[in-house]
């Protein structure tokens, strides 16, 4: 196939979930066609691979269980997420956190000192999206002498089983006007988070491929990091992304199935 | 007494601002013939120790009720604009008459109106994410199916549902209008978010700009010109806020003036580089 020809020197995949596994929802979600088999197919074949994700509703071990129930082989040392990078940072720099997430993420935070707040953090927070709780984040952080705004990664939405959804960053760039702030974001697209994702995948960036469907926190961000990158077409994709002023994929596939048909067929040849 | 456009300001000081009002409509700017008042600066001009925009009824100098007629003695048409998201038209009308002014509600212009005209002229339909107090501004405009999203500060109506729902419309093509950006504003209890930040966070997920109907934009202040047969280089802004009335003003090709009472202090003179 043209323009495949890199994937040969491919030794590991970076995997997005939502959109690219699954389409999450109420119910649970439901997994996208042929995309279990792509990912024992992966496996079986000897390449590496890791999921980076920027799922922030629920814990890593309760993600993974879901994921499991869904038919796919995960374990939780295979997946990296938002969450657990900024427990490490809130340590490093001694911030105590004022909370506006999912309630099944607050787990993650068990270790974490929440008293008197010096910083917010921004997850998807979904039905916690009152006007209460963003005003009460508003407060503090306008209140803060420095004010600092951690978000748990900047997507402008996502798709579930019934339609799209406005991800965190639609409400970190509220809390942004508001406060005259810049957040500072763990997750995709941010660099630091793409290098915790490749230690663990244990490949260089220029050996590795990021599959997603987020044009620019998947794709964008990867290759910012020196990675190829391609964007499915299934979960948040839109044909209008094609357009994308700034980000180009290294290819489209139409889904992981096929995006994992082409790498291992480049692999052979 | 002069007006310098330059900083929108009255050089005469220690003088009462009423008399301010009546040299601009009868001498010192006589080619200009439509004065445009912010309610807010109206209400404080005529308070000398008036406080900022406020809901409450305050006492008024004693001359206050007669400068309108004043104005209207003179030969000038007289309009006055306001960045209200939940006052309706009724309600502003009824609340200055009630304060002794006279005046009608053709002669009022809000970013409320300026919202109801741009659908009109777009003929769309609108979910309205505005103030109950304000819908009977929409009065007689469709909502069924909507095609549009209407922001004002209806704190009621920011939640994580409809603000999904307003996501998709827009994603879909449904044109993005609000009634103003403010950041937030000031309650008893403290500072609360305003439509900003919503609208913020909509334009960034639908990657769209809204369009802003409300002071400062310029096509506010032509648009509550419409039907004066006044021109912009005709008309005189007096309002209390730099940005939104005179900046906005002088932005549309109008004079503006700034009275110092209502929300005009110290720090806003230095916030708005007058010093």
């Amino acid at each position: 196939m043209a323009g495949w020809g890199w994937a040969r020197t491919v030794r590991g995949l970076l995997l997005d979930v939502s959109g690219v596994l699954y389409d999450g929802g109420a119910d649970g979600g439901v997994p996208i066609a042929g995309s279990a088999e792509a990912l024992r197919r992966i496996k079986a074949s000897g390449l590496k691979l890791h999921l980076c994700t920027n799922e922030t509703q629920e814990t890593r071990e309760n993600f993974v269980g879901k994921l499991r129930a869904l038919g796919f082989d995960v374990s939780v040392a295979e997946v990296t997420a938002p969450a657990p990078a900024a427990c490490r940072l809130l340590k490093e720099r001694g911030l105590r956190p004022h909370l506006l997430v999912h309630n099944d993420l607050v787990p993650e935070f068990a270790d974490v000192d929440k008293t008197n707040p010096n910083c917010v953090v921004l997850g998807d927070a979904a039905e916690n999206f009152t006007y209460a709780n963003l005003n009460e984040a508003f407060r503090l952080l306008i209140g803060m002498e420095k004010p600092v705004l951690i978000s748990l990664g900047k997507g402008r939405y996502y798709k579930e089983t019934d339609g799209l959804k406005l991800d965190v960053g639609a409400y970190m760039k509220a809390l942004e006007y508001a406060c005259d702030v810049q957040a500072e974001v763990v997750g995709k697209p941010s660099k630091m988070f793409f290098e915790a994702a490749l230690a663990e995948l244990g490949v260089p960036p220029e050996q590795a491929v990021m599959i997603g469907d987020d044009i620019e926190n998947d794709v964008g961000g990867a290759q910012q990091c020196g990675m190829r990158a391609l964007q499915v077409r299934t979960g948040k994709y839109r044909p209008s992304d094609e357009n994308h002023p700034k980000v180009k994929p290294d290819a489209y596939v139409n889904n992981l199935a096929e995006a994992v048909d082409i790498i291992l067929q480049q692999q052979r040849g | 007494m002069g007006v310098r456009r330059g900083t929108g300001e009255l050089s005469q000081s220690g003088r009462c601002n009423c008399c301010c009002l009546f040299h601009i409509s009868s001498s010192c700017v006589a080619p200009l013939f439509c004065v445009i008042l912010s309610p807010a600066a109206f209400r404080s001009v005529f308070s000398p120790r008036g406080k900022p925009d406020g809901e409450n009824r305050r006492s008024l100098c004693p001359v206050s009720p007669s400068v309108p007629s004043r104005l209207r003695s003179a030969p000038v048409t007289v309009r006055f604009v306001t960045n209200t998201t939940k006052e309706s038209k009724r309600d502003l009308l009824e609340r200055l008459t009630g304060l002794g002014f006279d005046i009608a509600e053709h002669e009022i212009f809000t970013s409320l109106t300026a919202a109801r005209n741009l659908l009109e002229q777009q003929q769309v339909r609108p979910l309205l994410l505005v103030d109950d107090k304000a819908l009977p501004d929409f009065t007689g405009i469709g909502t069924d199916n909507p095609n549009a999203v209407v922001v004002g500060l209806a704190p009621e109506h920011f939640h994580y549902e409809m603000m999904n729902r307003a996501f998709r419309l827009i994603l879909d093509g449904a044109p993005l209008i609000a009634i103003h950006k403010a950041r937030y504003f000031k309650k008893k209890d403290g500072l609360c978010l305003g439509p900003g930040p919503f609208v913020t966070g909509l334009e960034y997920a639908t990657d769209t700009k809204a369009t802003v109907v409300g002071k400062p934009e310029k096509t506010f202040f032509l648009e509550a010109l419409r039907g004066t047969d006044c021109a912009p280089e005709e008309a005189v802004m007096i309002g209390d806020d730099c940005r939104d009335d005179v900046g906005g003003a002088q932005q549309a090709g109008m004079r503006g003036i700034l009275v110092r009472t209502g929300k005009y202090s110290v720090h806003f003179r230095r916030l708005w580089c007058l010093e």
